[in-house]
């Protein structure tokens, strides 16, 4: 069940998370798969996918296998929330704008008359 | 020539020995993540504990463990830094999911009983609530089931007064 959604402001840690989501956002996505893909440890991702899931940006589901005949059990994927999407999106705008370096300043060459 | 002989038996028997050495340590060493993960998920709230660490935490640390199957030292390695970079994350992640797990949980045993029997309303002796389901009239029948007792049941098995299924 999809829990409400509620904003959030996203660190760079939490916009690395969220922009493997927007890539495909039908695409489930699976905790060590994140984990390399945001090279974050599990210690940092996983309270970070438990704050997007309570605040309704992510949604969980299980792996749909037979556990018997793969030799393991089904784990939980995490899918973007409709919801999300446009948040997300808006957010990165807002942070890779925030993170922008400043346009490059040219440097000025000092004219005869004001040196001395 | 027993000397020959005597040494073949020797080599063949140590050969032997350490290939079960190798594969009890391979046994061991296999263990010993899932072991810290435990340990680690002893930290997890006891309500939480099964819907992190059994559904989430060690499927995902057994599925890659798989992959790194035949390296017993990067299997080890990668376990040991998965489940001990949980210790940091156990508690935040249990404050986060306070909650949201167990609803999760109870929407499943609804649809789940609503897909079997339709909405909860058309049942007066059932009542699905965010544990289970609770048998709340002793002698109830439904769909050929009766509950003799009440109580209440859930995926660990019923408690309670148990229900038991007759005719």
């Amino acid at each position: 069940m999809d829990q409400p959604f509620q904003d959030l402001d996203l660190s760079p840690k939490m916009a690395d998370v969220i922009k493997i989501f927007l890539e495909d956002p039908a695409k489930a996505r699976y905790g060590m798969e994140l984990m390399r893909a945001t090279h974050q440890p599990s210690g940092t991702l996983y309270p970070l996918l438990a704050k997007f899931e309570r605040n309704g940006w992510l949604s969980v589901g299980k792996e749909d296998i037979d556990s018997r005949a793969e030799g393991r059990p089904a784990r939980r994927f995490y899918r973007i929330t409709g919801s999300a999407i446009p948040a997300a999106r808006s957010q990165l705008a807002a942070l890779s704008e925030r993170y922008r370096p400043p346009a490059r300043v040219r440097p000025r060459l000092r004219t005869e008359s004001s040196v001395l | 020539v027993i000397t020959v002989v005597g040494l073949f038996v020797l080599a063949a028997l140590l050969a032997t020995l350490s290939g079960l050495i190798g594969d009890e340590v391979r046994g061991w060493l296999e263990l010993v993540p899932r072991a810290v993960l435990r340990l680690v998920a002893m930290r997890l709230p006891a309500d939480q504990r099964a819907a992190i660490y059994n559904e989430e935490w060690l499927p995902e640390l057994l599925t890659d463990m798989r992959k790194a199957e035949g390296r017993p030292i990067t299997r080890l390695c990668f376990g040991i830094k998965y489940a001990a970079d949980m210790v940091r994350a156990a508690g935040k992640v249990g404050r986060e999911l306070d909650g949201v797990r167990d609803k999760d949980r109870a929407a499943g045993y609804e649809e789940a009983y609503q897909d079997s029997y339709g909405p909860a309303s058309t049942t007066g002796g059932l009542t699905v609530t965010d544990k289970g389901i609770e048998v709340t009239s002793a002698g109830f029948t439904f769909t050929g089931i009766t509950f003799s007792g009440t109580g209440h049941i859930s995926a660990a098995g019923p408690s309670g007064q148990e229900p038991e299924s007759g005719t």
